[in-house]
C-alpha cells in the first residue's frame, strides 16, 4: 500500500514534468507561427536574450518578446485559470455540469467589467468590478437553486439557475452597450466582449497574473481536503470538515481566478467545463492529481486553440467560435456519460 | 454499563418543525444498540442530532460526559464515525481514496494522507476483505461492497463510536447479515455501534440493546429480548405482530417476529 502510494506520487510527478515539457515545446512552436514566420532557433535565442538581459533589438526578438510572448502567456494564463476554477466549482457544488460560464460567473464578471469601462475606470478597477459582480452572480445562483425545493435533480436546478442569472447579466451588458458613448466606450466594450486574446497587452498580463496566483495557491494547499467537498454535505461534516467555511474559501478563490482573466480576455466559453472532464478522464477525480492535470491541459489547450485561431486563416478566427466547435460535441459526450457515472 | 453517548430531555428537528421531544437515550459502550421505529418516527433526524449535524432544540447530547455542542466538528469526528446509507452520487473516486477520507479528522487543513494513513487504510480494507478492490472505482462496485468500504472508512476514522444509518437498506439477504455480523465483531473489538433498522429480526439476532421509537420519543429501551414484546412491536408498527421462539435446527433457540 505504501509502495503503491509512493509509486503513484512518482508517477504524478513524472506526468507533471512531462506535461510542463510538452507545454514548453508547444509554446516555442506557437511562437514561430504568425505573420512574420520565425524558426525555433530564433525563438529560443530571443527567449534566451530575455533571460540573460542581453537584448539585441533584432526584428525577431521584437516580434517574440513584444508581440507574441504577451499573447501566448495570456493564452496559458486564461486557459489554466478557467480550467482550474471549473474543476473547483464542479467539486464544490458536487455537480459535473457546472463551470464559470454555466454558473453565470463569467457573465457576471463581464457585466462588472463593462460597468467599469462604462464609468471609464482604470484597469485595476475593471478587475475589482469583475470580481465583485462575478462573486455576486455565483452567490445568487447558489441560493436561488437552494430555494427551489422538492426537486429530485439538484444538479439541473443549479445549471438552470446559472443560465437564468447569466441571461440577466447578459441583459445588463446589453443595456450598458446601448447607453455607451459610441466614440470612446463602445469600441472598448465591443472589442472586449468578443472574447479574444488579440488585444491583450503586457500591462493586462501583469495585472491578471497576481490574482490568478492568489486564487490557485489556496487550491493547491487545500487540494486533498477539497475531495471531501465532493461527498454528501452531512458525510463531509461528519468527517470533521467545516464545509461552510471551506466552500466560501474555494468559491472565492475560483471566482477570483475567473473574473481576473475575464477582465482581460472577455468571456472565453467552454474551457472551464470541458477541461476538468478531460483531466478527470485521464487521472481520476482525486483533486491532488486532478488540479495539476487540469492546469496543464487547460493552459496547453487554450495555447493550441489560440494559435490555430490566429494562424489558420487569412484573418483571425474569434477563439469563441473554435471553442464552441470543439466544446459542444464534447459537452454532449459528457452529458451522455454523466447519467451513467454520476447518478 | 459504561456510557459513551447519551441524551437528556432532547428536543430535535428542523427550524420551525419539531420532530422529537423529551427524548432520553443512553448508549452503552462496547455494545450494539439498535434503534427501531416506523417510517417518519424521527430516527434519521435523531441521528443527525446525535452527530451534531443538527443543533438540539432542547436538552442536550453528551459524549464522554462532554456536551456535544462544546466540541468542534473535528473533535466530534474523532469520537463519532458516521456510516451513511450507500449513496451513488460520488465522482468516481477509487475505493482507496474513499477510505482515506476517513483520516480527515487527523490531518491538518493543508495536509494530505501520508504513509501511515495509507497503511491504516490498507489494513482496514484487508480486514473487510476488500484488498482486491482498492483501485476500483467506488461507483463501479456492488452495493454490499460499497457499504463495506464505508465501514472501512469509519474504521480508519478510528472513532470509538460508530453510527450506522440503515446499513442493510438495499442489500440482499446475504449482504445484510454479513454487514450485521461485521457490526457485532466491531462491538466485540471494543467499539460502540449504533444502528438504525427497519427489521426487528435483525435486532433480535444482533443487538445487545434496543431502543424503540415512535413519534419522536422513546417508548421502550433495554436488552433486546426483554424489550421487544409482541404488544410493544404491535403498538409501534400499528399492526398485530407476534414474537415466536424458534429452533434453528442446530440445538439453539432464537426469537423471530411474525406479522399476524
Amino acid at each position: 500500500m505504501t509502495l503503491s502510494g509512493g509509486v503513484s506520487a512518482m508517477r504524478t510527478g513524472a506526468w507533471a514534468a512531462g506535461g510542463l515539457g510538452a507545454i514548453f515545446l508547444l509554446f516555442c512552436i506557437a511562437a514561430t507561427v504568425g505573420q512574420y514566420p520565425l524558426s525555433i532557433a530564433e525563438v529560443l535565442t530571443a527567449l534566451g536574450s530575455l533571460l540573460s538581459g542581453a537584448e539585441t533589438g533584432s526584428a525577431a526578438e521584437t516580434v517574440v518578446l513584444n508581440i507574441r510572448l504577451p499573447r501566448l502567456a495570456a493564452a496559458l494564463l486564461v486557459g489554466l485559470a478557467l480550467a482550474a476554477s471549473g474543476a473547483t466549482y464542479q467539486t464544490v457544488f458536487r455537480n459535473p455540469l457546472v463551470a464559470p460560464d454555466i454558473l453565470g460567473v463569467s457573465a457576471g464578471a463581464g457585466l462588472g467589467a463593462v460597468t467599469a469601462i462604462f464609468l471609464s475606470l482604470p484597469v485595476p478597477m475593471i478587475q475589482a468590478f469583475a470580481f465583485v459582480f462575478g462573486l455576486l452572480a455565483v452567490i445568487v445562483v447558489y441560493f436561488m437553486s437552494k430555494l427551489v425545493r422538492g426537486v429530485h435533480d439538484p444538479i439541473l436546478v443549479l445549471v438552470l439557475s446559472g443560465v437564468v442569472i447569466g441571461a440577466v447579466m447578459g441583459a445588463g451588458i446589453s443595456v450598458l452597450t446601448y447607453l455607451a458613448d459610441p466614440y470612446d466606450q463602445l469600441p472598448a466594450i465591443t472589442f472586449w466582449l468578443m472574447g479574444s486574446l488579440a488585444g491583450i497587452t503586457f500591462d493586462d498580463l501583469m495585472a491578471a497574473w497576481p490574482p490568478v496566483l492568489a486564487g490557485i495557491v489556496p487550491l493547491f494547499l487545500l487540494r486533498w481536503r477539497i475531495n471531501l467537498m465532493a461527498l454528501d454535505e452531512e458525510e463531509a461534516r461528519a468527517l470533521g470538515v467545516e464545509t461552510g467555511r471551506l466552500r466560501v474559501v474555494l468559491v472565492v478563490a475560483a471566482t477570483l481566478m475567473t473574473s481576473s482573466v475575464v477582465a482581460i480576455s472577455g468571456t472565453v466559453g467552454w474551457v472551464g467545463l470541458i477541461i476538468p472532464h478531460v483531466a478527470r478522464f485521464l487521472v481520476g477525480p482525486e483533486f491532488s492529481r486532478l488540479l495539476p492535470a487540469t492546469v496543464l491541459i487547460g493552459a496547453g489547450y487554450l495555447l493550441l486553440v489560440d494559435t490555430i485561431a490566429r494562424s489558420s486563416a487569412g484573418i483571425e478566427i474569434p477563439i469563441g467560435i473554435l471553442n464552441a466547435f470543439i466544446g459542444a460535441p464534447l459537452f454532449l459526450w459528457i452529458l451522455a456519460r454523466a447519467r451513467r457515472s454520476w447518478r | 454499563m459504561a456510557l459513551t453517548l447519551s441524551a437528556r430531555g432532547l428536543g430535535f428537528g428542523y427550524p420551525g418543525h419539531r420532530v422529537g421531544h423529551a427524548l432520553d437515550l443512553d448508549i452503552g459502550a462496547h455494545q450494539v444498540t439498535m434503534l427501531l421505529g416506523p417510517n417518519g418516527c424521527g430516527k434519521t433526524t435523531l441521528f443527525r442530532t446525535l452527530l451534531g449535524l443538527l443543533p438540539a432544540q432542547a436538552g442536550a447530547v453528551t459524549l464522554d460526559g462532554m456536551p456535544l455542542s462544546s466540541l468542534s466538528r473535528q473533535e466530534i469526528a474523532r469520537r463519532l464515525a458516521y456510516v451513511p446509507q450507500v449513496a451513488e452520487g460520488y465522482f468516481p473516486f477509487s475505493v482507496l481514496d474513499v477510505v482515506l477520507m476517513g483520516r480527515a479528522p487527523f490531518l491538518g487543513t493543508f495536509e494530505a494522507p501520508g504513509r501511515k494513513d495509507r497503511e491504516l487504510a490498507g489494513a482496514a480494507l484487508g480486514q473487510l476483505g476488500l484488498d482486491e478492490l482498492a483501485d476500483r472505482s467506488f461507483s463501479a462496485i456492488s452495493g454490499g461492497q460499497r457499504q463495506l468500504a464505508l465501514i472501512a472508512r469509519a474504521l480508519v476514522q478510528a472513532a470509538p463510536v460508530l453510527i450506522m444509518d440503515e446499513p442493510t437498506a438495499n442489500l440482499d439477504y446475504g449482504n445484510q447479515h454479513r454487514i450485521l455480523k461485521r457490526a457485532r465483531a466491531l462491538a466485540s473489538d471494543g467499539r460502540t455501534v449504533v444502528i438504525s433498522s427497519h427489521n426487528p429480526d435483525h435486532a433480535l439476532a444482533y443487538a445487545d440493546q434496543v431502543v424503540l421509537i415512535k413519534s419522536g420519543t422513546v417508548i421502550a429501551a433495554g436488552p433486546a429480548e426483554e424489550t421487544m414484546t409482541a404488544e410493544r412491536l404491535s403498538g409501534m408498527y400499528d399492526m398485530p405482530v407476534a414474537v415466536l421462539e424458534v429452533e434453528d435446527g442446530l440445538g439453539g433457540r432464537s426469537r423471530r417476529c411474525v406479522p399476524l
